[in-house]
């Protein structure tokens, strides 16, 4: 059986038994584009492709919105997610913008994705003819840098890259998930391939971080990289971890008299429309760095080209560290902004 | 540095422990140099991050922030929770190569004005060091 066809055959026959009322997974809207949707027929599946190499946005904001007034209560719904999109869900739900009620969390090993501009006149390939070549290098830069190609914290996983794809469960629900559908799984966690493509991954991101401390770092490099951003905000929409209401860089607090903007373009040298670029992307990066789970939807959202995402990776690794945090990890590690210790950190205080 | 480049240091003080210190100072006749804009806050705690971007974006040379010593927050725990977003500011500012010495977090209770006093003077002193802020002087960020 294809990959694709193996994922989609338990969701058809767990929409038939009705285990679950809907599934959330990719559903082509044409030849060249997809979206997440929430499907609740069997013969809906016929258009969806958890597998196939196309990033519409991190899924995890799909569940936010459809369990943050309330989880569904009647029927349960199986949500399947890249390794990036999962973790995202993870932080979301200790955020309190999920409710993990009645959701059976699927991940699978995940190649990665193609930048959804190379679609603009070309179909996107179905998930088994994407998964035919395990060494392709046509993804984007942040699927290229990937730190997990697989997760642990789903229900369920699908090992699409070892021999033979198997189903593991990682919890209880899982098991008995897989076991009503009389799905065969896995007790083991094969990861021989797993482990090769990760380490190029690895690799990949160490030279990814070179490149940045060349061409990023310090305020000239910095200013080049975000020298052509219009400010529209869209990282900040498409970033499922960004989830206020009002975004602060979108409130009155941006607003001035005219003359301390006269003020401050005398001082600055000039004064930038859109304004407040800077305060933006630095300000975006103290809210939300400790929970970037460096998915890269900021990255394919921007119209300008700007690394946005590349650059939020690597900075948010190095925030994320000072606290021994990983986001999306795990489930039971507090989110750093939401905790502290009295004994931590006292190197911060002072002048260093 | 540059001769007579006096540093512009903006100084977020919580209200119940370094402002009142600045004021004893103030009222004792301690001298300290004039360097410091304060800015009264009802805790640490209530600094975003982003106050103290913009004030370094908008011409300040450092960015000082004053709160009740561990235990002694007002609020129970707004100081631990200040420490721990100017971490995550430190440590964007450390990555991005913009000097995160600029940003200078510090304890001083209502009754020590000779610390606020010795320490106005300290960091002033090292800010004249490191010369003007670069991130407020392009007008292109
Ligand atoms: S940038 Fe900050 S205020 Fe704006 S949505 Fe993100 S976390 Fe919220
Ligand atoms: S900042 Fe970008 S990479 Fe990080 S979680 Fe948000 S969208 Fe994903
Ligand atoms: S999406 Fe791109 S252009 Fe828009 S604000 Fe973000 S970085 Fe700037
Ligand atoms: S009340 Fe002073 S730091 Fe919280």
């Amino acid at each position: 059986m294809s990959l694709t066809e193996k994922i989609n055959s338990v969701c058809r026959s767990a929409l038939e038994k009705g285990l679950v009322g809907g599934v959330v997974t990719l559903r082509r809207t044409a030849e060249n584009a997809a979206v997440h949707a929430l499907v609740t027929k069997p013969d809906q599946i016929e258009e969806t492709d958890p597998l196939m190499p196309y990033f519409p946005g991190n899924g995890a904001d799909f569940v936010k919105k459809l369990t943050r007034i309330a989880p569904p209560r009647n029927k349960k719904i199986l949500v399947i997610l890249r390794p990036c999109e999962m973790r995202a869900a993870v932080e979301l739900t200790k955020l309190a913008q999920i409710q993990n009620e009645n959701i059976v969390w699927m991940t699978f090993d995940c190649l990665g994705t193609v930048p959804r501009k190379e679609f603009e006149d070309k179909p996107i390939p179905g998930g088994d003819e994407f998964y035919a070549d395990l060494n392709r290098e046509d993804i984007r830069p942040l699927c290229a840098t990937c730190d997990f190609v697989r997760t642990n914290t789903a229900d369920i996983g699908f090992l699409a890259f070892e021999d033979g794809a198997p189903f593991v469960a990682y919890t209880e629900t899982g098991k008995q998930f897989l076991s009503e559908l009389g799905v065969e799984f896995s007790e083991k966690v094969a990861d021989d391939k797993f482990n090769q493509i990760q380490q190029k991954r690895n690799q990949n991101k160490a030279e990814l971080y070179e490149r940045l401390e060349k061409e990023v770092k310090g305020i000239d490099n910095l200013v080049k990289t975000f020298a052509r951003c219009v400010n529209c905000h869209n990282c900040m929409t498409n970033c499922p971890i960004c989830f206020c209401r009002e975004c602060f860089f979108e409130s009155e607090a941006m607003d001035f008299e005219g003359d301390i903007f006269l003020d401050l373009a005398e001082r600055r040298g000039g004064l930038r429309a859109p304004t407040d670029v800077g305060l933006f992307h630095l300000g975006r990066m103290s809210h939300m760095a400790t929970s970037c789970v460096a998915c890269g939807a900021c990255e394919e959202a921007c119209p300008e080209g700007i690394i946005v995402g590349q650059v939020f990776k690597w900075v948010s690794e190095n925030v994320q560290k000072v606290f021994d945090y990983v986001a999306g990890r795990d489930w039971e590690e507090e989110v750093p902004l939401r905790t502290f210790r009295e004994d931590e950190l006292t190197e911060v205080t002072g002048m260093s | 540095m540059a001769d007579g480049f006096e540093p512009k240091i903006v100084g977020f003080f919580c209200n119940w422990c370094t402002s009142t210190a600045a004021d004893m100072a103030g009222t004792s006749r301690m001298k300290y140099p004039p360097n410091v804009r304060p800015i009264r806050v009802m805790c640490s705690g209530s600094v975003d991050p982003s106050y103290i971007i913009r004030a370094l974006l908008s011409g300040a040379d450092a960015v000082m922030v004053g709160g009740c010593h561990p235990g002694d927050c007002h609020y129970i725990s707004g100081n631990y929770k200040a420490r721990r977003r100017i971490a995550v500011l430190k440590s964007i500012f450390d990555t991005l190569g913009l000097e995160p010495e600029r940003i200078y977090l510090e304890w001083i209770s209502a009754s020590e004005a000779k610390k606020f006093v010795e320490t106005i003077k300290k960091f002033t002193e090292r800010v004249r060091q490191m010369g003007p802020n670069k991130l407020a002087q392009r007008w292109e960020f």
